[in-house]
């Protein structure tokens, strides 16, 4: 069971009573354990969309979506939860931190909806966050951060319940360049030493070629599957 | 369900700062009420049962006309009794004694003062039967004698207040031109019999001989009997209604024992208080919307956040949970703060009520307490329920995608 993510022949329709918007038409896709993906292509062209789906977020309305080969149309909702929960870290462009909660709280929540007990939580929270390097910024909220620190604790709570598989849309999107290299040389990290699979939802070329594959997306078609050479990824992954 | 739950709402309550508070306040307002009309309302009826206890509850009152009306004052029927209704009555084995009365009002006057008062007259013979009724007590001087004529007791709060003066003993009321010194003051509490007695504030008792001289229309028109004890208060009413049935024809007389008369001035107690809890109810309900508004607001600014809890893993339930456990949290919080401002609400009426002259002590039990307590938390959760099954039900992708 090599492939951790399988997407068949998945549609997705959005009905908006007169007019029906065709997202996602007929794709079908497998992410192998361990893979770094991109996916790119022009705004609208249903990039997130096809995230949604592949990372269980949402439902398509037509195919099946297979995580760790169990199909998601026979979980409900709150089983998929559970499992979205325990497979897959989300990172999103905006962050999504939640203003109320510290760095380690918002670090902790993940593992809190899993069922850990606290003092776990804690533990593994504050390892997490100092390998992110945030030690010094554990019980700061959000507001007290800068974006690239806000976005590490972002990436810090898509690893608290050490999940297979990095989900990232624009990662970088909210960010400078410096600390969009710091981010994406995290993500690197994380895929090279930590053999998370990595699917990462970009617009731009040089970032999308630090991935093993760019799939590119139009119309709601995967329009291409692009493997990258080693040699480019490494060139990529360099610069800063 | 983890307790850890419990310490996010609060958290999420106390970050809204202001808006939790204004909703609190809306609880605060209904559920303060709630307890201090329920209280106040018990004191009441505690109170009219303590003076209905000193009463006797051995003693029955037989006036004329279809239905005691409850305070109306002196009787205005036609009936008036004869002497031989009060020998029939004396004759029933349980009967102890048979106090007639005559009952009217008329205006007295003090100096060139006057006023509208209610006059009771009995037989000074009767003085000490009556004083065991507990109708009458002595404050000041003395109850009647058979050598009195023009002799009148009134109640402590009418000599304070009946004129613009005060007056005292051996001061004089002038009645239809006779002129009656007072010899007794009455304690306030002795007078309060409702129910076609003798009222509060408005009565002068004068005695026998000289309310025959005053009132050519003197007659006995209305009677207490008081049985040798409390077991023989119903048969002994039965008999005494039925003799009067038979004599003066149906629904011409009525005979009432204490404790009928406690029912019926508990019911309309009751009717009072009953009206007030359901406007007290309607502005908790008010405050209940209130909750409801807020938590749909707060569903809404926290999509986004929804949204992200759902993609780490939050199931429905939580969700649910959570967001009901906020508005639970205000309804208890509500009920907490609401209860004690309306414990010191009735404590505070208590005491102008006393300073009033009413006797009234606002009741507050634990049990009150706690349902008041829990109606405020299950509000709060009614309340929350419509907004937590909203935030529960959100599609996380379009959650997520919220501005
Ligand atoms: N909730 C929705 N209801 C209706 N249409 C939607 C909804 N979400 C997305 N769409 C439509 O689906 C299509 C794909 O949207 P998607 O967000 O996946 O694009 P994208 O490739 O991520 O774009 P961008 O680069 O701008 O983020 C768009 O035409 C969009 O308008
Ligand atoms: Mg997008």
């Amino acid at each position: 069971m090599d492939n951790v993510i399988e997407a068949v022949k998945v549609s997705k329709i959005y009905d908006m009573g007169e007019i029906k918007v065709t997202a996602l038409n007929d794709v079908s896709l497998m992410i192998k354990r361990g893979e770094f993906v991109s996916i790119t292509g022009p705004s609208g062209s249903g990039k997130t969309t096809l995230l949604d789906i592949l990372s269980a977020l949402s439902r398509p309305s037509k195919g099946e979506v297979l995580i760790n080969g169990d199909p998601i149309s026979q979980m409900t909702d709150s089983e998929l939860a559970l499992v979205r929960g325990k497979t897959i870290g989300f990172v999103f462009q905006s962050f999504n931190l939640i203003p109320r909660l510290t760095a380690l709280e918002n670090v902790m929540l993940p593992l809190w909806f899993q069922g850990i007990a606290p003092k776990e939580r804690i533990e593994r929270g504050e390892k997490i966050l100092s390998e992110v390097g945030l030690e010094e910024r554990m019980h700061h909220k959000p507001n007290e951060l800068s974006g690239g620190q806000r976005q590490r604790v972002a990436i810090a709570r898509a690893l608290a319940v050490d999940p297979d598989i990095i989900v990232a849309d624009e990662p970088t999107g909210n960010l400078d360049s410096n600390s969009g290299a710091l981010i994406l040389s995290l993500i690197d990290e994380l895929h090279q030493k930590r053999g998370k699979t990595i699917l990462m939802v970009t617009h731009e070329r040089y970032v999308a070629e630090r991935a093993e594959r760019i799939i590119h997306i139009k119309d709601g078609k995967i329009e291409q599957s692009e493997a990258v050479k080693k040699k480019t990824q490494e060139i990529r992954r360099n610069y800063k | 369900m983890d307790l850890e739950i419990l310490s996010v709402a609060i958290n999420n309550l106390r970050h809204q700062g202001l808006r939790s508070y204004l909703t609190l306040l809306g609880v605060i307002i209904g559920i303060a009420s709630i307890f201090a009309l329920v209280s106040i309302g018990d004191g009441l009826n505690a109170s009219v049962t303590e003076q209905f206890e000193k009463l006797g509850s051995n003693t029955i009152f037989i006036a004329p006309g279809g239905t005691f009306s409850s305070g109306s004052g002196s009787p205005t029927a036609t009936v008036t009794f004869k002497d031989s209704d009060i020998a029939r009555l004396e004759s029933y084995p349980e009967v102890k004694n048979v106090i007639p009365f005559f009952a009217t009002s008329t205006v007295g006057k003090h100096g060139s003062d006057q006023t509208t008062i209610s006059i009771f007259s009995y037989d000074p013979d009767k003085s000490e039967s009556l004083e065991e009724t507990g109708t009458i007590e002595v404050q000041e001087g003395r109850l009647f004698n058979n050598q009195d004529v023009f002799a009148a007791m009134v109640g402590e709060q009418f000599a304070e207040k009946a004129f613009s003066r005060e007056i005292g003993l051996k001061n004089i009321i002038e009645i239809n031109g006779k002129k009656y010194k007072i010899v007794g003051i009455l304690k306030p509490s002795s007078q309060n019999i409702g129910g076609g007695g003798p009222e509060t504030n408005n009565t002068v008792w004068i005695p026998e001989k000289g309310a025959r001289q005053t009132f050519p229309n003197y007659a006995s028109n209305f009677m207490f009997a008081q049985t040798f004890n409390k077991d023989q208060v119903a048969s002994a009413k039965d008999k005494i209604q039925r003799y009067f049935d038979r004599v003066y024809g149906k629904d011409q007389t009525t005979v009432q024992t204490s404790e009928q008369l406690l029912d019926q001035i508990k019911q309309f107690l009751a009717i009072i208080s009953g009206t007030l809890i359901v406007i007290a109810l309607i502005s908790l309900i008010v405050g209940g919307i209130g909750i409801m508004n807020a938590m749909v607001m707060t569903v809404l600014e926290r999509t986004k956040e929804i949204g992200t809890m759902k993609a780490l893993g939050a199931t429905n339930t939580r969700i649910m949970t959570l967001f009901l456990l906020e508005a639970g949290l205000i309804g208890l919080v509500g009920g907490l703060l609401g209860s004690l401002l309306g414990f010191l609400i009735g404590q505070g009426m208590s005491i102008a009520g006393q300073a009033a002259g009413i006797n009234l002590q606002a009741v507050a039990t634990p049990e009150l307490f706690l349902f008041v307590l829990a109606f405020s938390i299950i509000i709060g959760m009614i309340s929350g329920a419509y907004p937590a099954w909203r935030a529960s039900k959100m599609d996380p992708v379009v959650a997520l995608r919220y501005e």
